[in-house]
């Protein structure tokens, strides 16, 4: 029993004091691909991808999506074991409207665009990618991450609204920033 | 209600004789949490009603009936287990809670009988009525599922029904397993790790116990912090997380016990049936009771008044001279007390045995 209670102590601890979080606001979190450098602003109002900045559009707990001055989407989401992976591409809004349940995944429809997903995989004009990532968001929202060989995919989902990004994708290595 | 709501209403409410699949919102109110996901992994849990208020003996199973539950599994890649995996633990966990009701004659006596048969298919086509998400969360009611992990603390499996029949006799809901290494421990340690040992068996047997109706219920496989167990024991025995553990999910008092005793060299027993105040000696250095099926072997340092198991692993007795095992999953209590092995069921002193003296 002592031993459980060390453990939950030392547990609870541990948590706060080494998993990445964007809920704290002290500390600017960088990531580091071989490809890229991004980091996080300390209040995520934006982040960085190789200098190029993109503000906050929505703040979703464990990740990010925001918006560059050229339009340009990018979602950033934080993983497990200190990670990250961030989707640079266009942002796709759906509403639940023209979907449909095909055998147990769900296809949706808005103008020529569909987008097809199931809980192991999404897919769009792009192809079918496998799933990497299911997060649950706050206020009734789920997110979906789906990648393969730099293409990315991310859905958004609160329900009756859906926002896609699809475009290029990499998986980083993250760690708080030391000013 | 919301839209997605009416949908799924519509959409699944597949009839099932004169009842009809409802979402369980227009039942029940869940309660909600705004609690970060901080602190002990909790077991899993029932997010049913909004707490884990299963209890047996109200008729809270999902299923009831003989009609087969269609059962079905989405799992990702890193998961740790794949497809073939996976349906060989699900198989061999629905075979145990099966052994269960039938060893502790649950359905006997009931008017409702509480369904266990799962049909598990190879792919998932939409229409099951309990779906596994292994690494991955629901597509549909996904705003549920939410809901169920904010009364957990960082939950590594847990279930949820999302819609029950006007009769409440069957339902539609899913049990869902995090990715593996989602959590920290600190000093780069993750988890859970689905692979470790038992790991995955274990909380699948607690999840599908919610299923069957059971609440949590300390030092049985139903015990809420089962997966805490997994990650402090690491060589956690088998016997100790079997469905009755060391304690009795279900008492049972009519059920009928077989067991036979011999000692660790294979020497005979000779059945003694003893008054309270009858004295035994022991000859013998060590002993050992062997159930008859499942081989669960106890052996003991009698010098020491140490208990230890030996089957697969090995575990801590918590009490020197009181041992709680399971011998076809009738729970029984075996007591040292320094000459004496009682073997009680129930709290009531049953046959006691004692080993012949060596010759």
């Amino acid at each position: 029993m002592r031993l459980l209670i060390v453990f939950f102590v030392l547990l609870s601890l541990s948590e706060k004091s080494f998993s990445l979080s964007l809920l704290q606001e002290e500390k600017a979190i960088a990531c580091q691909s071989e490809q890229s450098t991004v980091v996080i602003e300390a209040r995520d109002r934006y982040f960085e991808v190789n200098s190029k900045r993109f503000q906050l559009v929505e703040f979703l707990d464990s990740a990010i999506l925001a918006r560059s001055h050229d339009k340009e989407y990018a979602l950033i989401q934080l993983l497990p074991k200190n990670q990250a992976v961030v989707i640079q591409g266009a942002l796709l809004d759906f509403v639940e409207r023209d979907c449909r349940q095909v055998k147990a995944h769900k296809v949706c429809r808005s103008g020529s665009v569909e987008i097809g997903w199931a809980p192991t995989w999404l897919e769009a004009e792009s192809g079918r990618l496998p799933l990497i990532h299911y997060q649950v968001y706050p206020n009734d929202g789920t997110g979906f991450v789906a990648m393969k060989k730099g293409e990315g995919l991310a859905l958004i989902d609160f329900g009756s609204k859906f926002q896609i990004v699809s475009g290029q994708a990499q998986r980083l290595d993250c760690h708080y920033q030391v000013n | 209600m919301k839209p997605v709501f009416l949908f799924l209403a519509i959409f699944l409410g597949c009839s099932l004789g004169n009842a009809q699949l409802v979402p369980i919102n227009t039942l029940f109110s869940a309660e909600s949490s705004s609690s970060p996901f901080v602190g002990p992994p909790t077991a899993g849990g029932d997010s049913f009603g909004g707490g884990d208020n299963v209890d047996i003996r109200k008729h809270t199973a999902w299923f009831y009936g003989t009609d087969p539950i269609s059962t079905c599994f989405h799992v990702t890649s890193d998961f740790g287990l794949d497809s073939s995996q996976i349906r060989s633990q699900l198989n061999e966990v629905v075979g145990n809670w099966q052994d269960y009701f039938r060893l502790k004659k649950i359905n006997l006596k009931r008017d409702k009988k509480i369904n266990t048969q799962f049909l598990i298919k190879d792919e998932c086509e939409g229409g099951e009525s309990l779906v596994l998400y292994l690494g991955t969360g629901p597509i549909f009611s996904s705003h549920l599922d939410l809901r169920a992990r904010q009364n957990l603390t960082r939950p590594v499996a847990y279930v949820n029904k999302t819609h029950v029949s006007t009769d409440y006799t069957w339902s539609k809901g899913y049990i869902r397993f995090v990715g593996p290494e989602v959590y920290s421990l600190g000093n780069g340690i993750h988890f859970p790790i689905w692979t470790q040992h038992y790991s995955f068996t274990n909380l699948l047997k607690h999840e599908i116990g919610h299923i069957l109706g059971f609440t949590h219920v300390p030092n049985t496989i139903m015990d809420k912090g089962i997966s805490s167990q997994q990650f402090v024991v690491d060589d956690v025995t088998k016997e100790k997380l079997d469905i009755d553990g060391l304690e009795e999910l279900v008492p049972c008092s009519d059920c009928d016990i077989h067991y036979s005793l011999q000692d660790s060299e294979k020497s005979k027993w000779q059945k003694v049936v003893l008054k309270s105040n009858d004295e035994i000696v022991f000859q013998g250095q060590d002993m050992s009771l062997v159930a008859n099926v499942q081989s669960i072997v106890y052996h003991q340092d009698y010098e020491a008044h140490l208990l230890s198991m030996f089957s697969n692993n090995k575990v801590e007795n918590p009490r020197p001279h009181v041992v709680f095992l399971r011998l076809n999953g009738e729970p029984l209590s075996l007591e040292f007390d320094k000459s004496e092995l009682i073997l009680r069921a129930q709290g009531e002193n049953m046959t006691r045995y004692i080993r012949e003296a060596h010759q």
